[in-house]
């Protein structure tokens, strides 16, 4: 990504995304002074444009894990089952 | 991801008899560590140890100087699939490991087996998306304390960086590594 005044431009595919101060408010910090330009961050996906123009929020992996798993409680079988770790998201 | 042929539609969307030397060449050259010669995080060392596999090919006069030569200077051209075993992929891994107990790992890779499970694909997309958000939210209330890592910092041109892991076909509320 590359920070200039107050905006961060972030590419991903063939995408581009524009971060706003608004857009990371919930980090109560300046955007200027927890990103600049080189930084990998998360970003979920709010909208994708036909011209490449994306909206996304700022989003953090601190390393948490979760995970999920769905029984049938009259079977015992597996529904659905989910584990979330930061290595599994940054594997190829 | 198993075996050349899974590998040949994973980096190259099509089967392994229609690759060209220099795709066949860097699938042969990731069974060492396909996470240190990752061709979509590390192009450089996968394109040196491509090009090792070329020569050794050289060597055994199993092409000629100038094939090699071509394929030495050819980039690296990958055409991504989308993961199709990207739903449940803990599932189906418990599922092959049972599998490959009971029938063999032949018979699971190469036996055509049909496979019945208890899996709800519904519920799985749900609970795959609502574990995504629920990390999120969480992340959120415990306040920004990432340390980025950071391509400029690491020595890199940020003009000839290649686009993060996974980003082949973003989805809506998917959350993604950008830079």
């Amino acid at each position: 990504m590359s920070a200039g005044t107050g905006i961060a431009t972030l590419k991903f595919g063939r995408y581009t995304a524009a971060l706003g101060q608004a857009d990371a408010a919930w980090t109560r910090q300046k955007l200027a002074s927890i990103l600049k330009t080189g930084d990998i961050c998360y970003v979920k996906i709010l909208a994708l444009g036909a011209n490449g123009a994306a909206r996304v929020s700022l989003e953090q992996d601190s390393g948490t894990e979760a995970a999920l798993l769905a029984l049938d409680n009259t079977t015992g079988g597996i529904k659905a089952m989910v584990r979330w770790t930061r290595l599994q998201r940054i594997e190829v | 991801m198993y075996g050349f042929e899974a590998a040949s539609e994973f980096y190259f969307s099509k089967p392994a008899r229609q690759l060209i030397l220099e795709e066949a060449a860097l699938l042969a050259g990731l069974p060492k560590s396909a996470v240190v010669y990752s061709p979509i995080n590390h192009p450089d060392r996968a394109q040196k140890r491509r090009n090792l596999v070329i020569n050794a090919m050289l060597e055994d006069g199993k092409i000629t100087a100038q094939q090699a030569a071509d394929a030495r200077s050819a980039p690296i051209s990958l055409r991504l699939a989308h993961d199709p075993n990207s739903l449940a992929p803990h599932f189906v891994e418990e599922i092959r490991r049972y599998l490959e107990g009971k029938y063999g790992a032949d018979q699971v890779h190469e036996g055509g087996l049909k496979v019945y499970t208890t899996l709800d694909v519904d519920l799985q997309r749900a609970a795959n998306q609502s574990l995504l958000d629920g990390l999120a939210a969480y992340e959120r209330r415990h306040g920004w304390k990432a340390h980025l890592e950071n391509v400029v910092a690491e020595g890199a041109v940020l003009e000839n960086i290649p686009i993060p892991t996974g980003t082949t076909s973003p989805r809506l509320a998917d959350i993604f590594m950008a830079w």
